[in-house]
């Protein structure tokens, strides 16, 4: 068994984060049938960048991410960070051990408690993890003033905008300074401005903090910025390219 | 404590709060109704324990005077004086009786003092004097509301308010009056004009209306006599019973109140299951409504004991403001109930107790239902 503290060393030091191999997932559908979400999907995230994945919708773009994300366990074929295989966390406790200290998440709707002030909501994914109110308070502080919504730390969820709820997510989804950030469309429910905004924050994050970000999204404005893309369809990846190459998806 | 559990207390202040008033009242029942009893208990044993007579001899085949009836010789207590060992001898009569004083309906228990060798020495008066003479003289309980120096009619006659005491009632609640035994006998006695004279028609004497029977005979033993040793020779007479007081005391408790404390029983935990019920309730509205962050909770990797200790915390919470509430009420309203109620440490530790457990399965529901929900439903 490997602890998560030591993938988190291995992930420092490698640069693919998280590899896909083979992966399929089938739901059981109404009619007695099943239906494949993701079919034979072969992929690898590197750290430092960033990857987005585009697709029509019901194509298996969220389904992957939680296979990556290890919120769905695969029917056929292994995820695996490093050496190690998701199958290998024998219990929903360790897969959660290690989800929260390796991978940060990013949602359309940022998903912020509603009772708690922006530095407290980015704070509990430090105190979840062990870490003092005090210690993660104060780090929580500092992650917002890098996402430029420091201004907003003691304000709580419904007094903040769309895009200072957002930017709150993100910092929480950085709280323990994941390898592998996920994001699921994060700027489907912001203007174009403030999507962007979201996006080179995303980018800055895999480039600066050398993560690997993953990027589900419908969203074409902001291909630009992805270093790689790859396109789904069916619940198979069906291309890859870079971005000058999926500007022309639009 | 747990971050979660304070912060959401913090904005819903107002929710806790009545939740907690809610579980405060019921707990302020449980704590009064346990309270009832022990005052009744307690109200019960006063006249055996105040008097503290050794032995207590009542009518053969009967637990008198309190469990039962009984009725002895008024002319008893020549006979126990007689026995090797006895020592103060006194002849006990009670009556409850009721009288309407001063346009107020008053239950009273009229108890017989055995002038002059009794003449309520063993009472705790907090105002007046004991009597000093054989007719026309009480001493009132303050419950009855009577002021010292009042003159009371009685039946025939009046009776003047020498002495005043303090919490001594009978199991009833009702307030003890306390006369020598023939003005109790004829207190209790008191008959129509009409009575007497049918009395008088039937050819019964004069005298026919006297009671030549009173309940009990009391005595304390010598000291060195054997306590037992007096017992056996007065019950060897085989037309009276003899009780000691501790036997006294447990057939009131276990025999006349056992009813009484079986309800009380019943009552206390159909209290204690409501306030269950309505922690569950709760505890488990409190939950769904945050089911959406508990998944987001999971999703960021939050041990199953981070989001157990954030419901149960919030429960023991509830439970311990709605204890505190409830101790506070208690002390503040009982003292103004119409029966003493008897706030003894020991049910108080159990009702905290009890409360303490209603909590833990009271939030069992809300933490079941939070286990289920699983990280991915953050996207549902």
């Amino acid at each position: 068994m490997i602890a998560a503290d030591e993938l988190a060393t291995w992930f420092a030091a490698q640069q693919e984060v998280v590899r896909l191999e083979h992966v399929s997932i089938t739901y059981p559908a109404g009619d007695g049938g099943a239906v494949r979400a993701l079919n034979d999907v072969c992929a690898a995230l590197h750290a430092g960048e960033m990857v987005g994945i585009f697709g029509p919708s019901g194509c298996g773009k969220t389904t992957m991410l939680m296979a990556a994300g290890l919120l769905e366990p695969p029917t056929s074929g292994v995820v695996r960070f490093g050496a190690a295989s998701a199958a290998d966390f024998s219990t929903e406790g360790r897969i959660r051990d290690f989800r929260r200290r390796n991978i940060g998440f990013v949602f359309q709707k940022p998903n912020l408690i509603p009772y708690l002030t922006a530095t407290e909501n980015v704070a509990l994914a430090m105190i979840v993890d062990g870490m003092p109110v005090i210690d993660a308070s104060r780090r929580a502080v500092g992650l917002l003033e890098a996402l430029d919504v420091a201004h907003r730390a003691e304000n709580f969820p419904a007094q903040l905008s769309g895009g200072e709820q957002q930017r709150v997510a993100v910092a929480r989804a950085l709280a323990n300074e994941p390898a592998l950030v996920l994001a699921d469309e994060p700027t489907a429910a912001l203007d174009s401005r403030r999507g962007r905004q979201v996006m080179e924050l995303l980018l800055g994050i895999a480039h600066d903090r050398k993560a690997a970000v993953a990027v589900v999204t419908h969203d074409p404005r902001s291909v630009d910025l992805f270093d790689r893309v790859l396109e789904m369809e069916d619940g198979r990846i069906v291309g890859e390219r870079r971005p000058a190459m999926a500007t022309g998806l639009a | 404590m747990n971050f979660l559990a304070w912060r959401d207390i913090r904005v819903n202040l107002m929710r806790f709060l009545l939740a907690a008033a809610g579980v405060g009242f019921l707990l302020t029942g449980c704590i009064g109704i346990i309270g009832l009893y022990r005052g009744i208990v307690h109200d019960a044993l006063l006249t055996i324990d105040a008097i503290g007579a050794d032995l207590w001899v009542v009518q053969g085949g009967r637990a008198g005077p309190f469990a039962e009836g009984s009725a002895v010789s008024a002319t008893l207590d020549r006979r126990v004086e007689g026995i090797a060992g006895a020592r103060h001898v006194r002849r006990f009569v009670q009556n409850n009786l009721q009288f309407r004083i001063n346009g107020r309906v008053l239950r009273i228990a009229v108890t017989g003092l055995d002038f002059p060798k009794d003449r309520g020495e063993w009472l705790a008066l907090s105002d007046g004097r004991m009597i000093q003479a054989a007719r026309r003289e009480v001493i009132a309980d303050a419950s009855l509301g009577l002021p010292l120096g009042d003159v009371l009619r009685l039946g025939r006659d009046e009776y003047r308010v020498v002495g005043i005491t303090s919490g001594l009632v009978d199991m009833s609640g009702d307030g003890m009056l306390f006369a020598t035994i023939p003005d109790a006998a004829d207190i209790a006695d008191t008959k129509p004009s009409e009575a007497v004279l049918l009395d008088r028609a039937q050819g019964l004497g004069p005298m026919a209306d006297r009671p030549s029977r009173i309940s009990a005979v009391i005595l304390s033993v010598a000291p060195g006599a054997d306590a037992a040793e007096v017992a056996r020779q007065i019950a060897a007479w085989g037309d009276v019973g003899v009780l000691t007081a501790d036997q006294e005391r447990e057939v009131l408790v276990n025999s006349r109140l056992w009813r009484l404390r079986l309800q009380i029983l019943f009552f206390a935990i159909l209290l204690l299951t409501v306030t269950c019920v309505v922690i569950s309730m709760t505890m488990y509205n409190s939950t769904v409504e945050k089911l959406h962050q508990i998944a987001m909770l999971k999703l960021i990797g939050a041990r199953d004991s981070f989001i157990l200790s954030m419901i149960l915390q919030q429960a023991l919470l509830i439970g311990v403001a709605a204890y505190v509430m409830a101790f506070g009420l208690a002390q503040l309203l009982f003292p103004y109930f119409p029966r003493h109620v008897e706030l003894q440490p020991a049910d108080l530790v159990m009702i905290f107790g009890g409360m303490l457990l209603a909590c833990l399965l009271g939030s069992w529901f809300g933490i079941a239902r939070a286990l289920r929900v699983g990280a991915k439903e953050v996207l549902a």
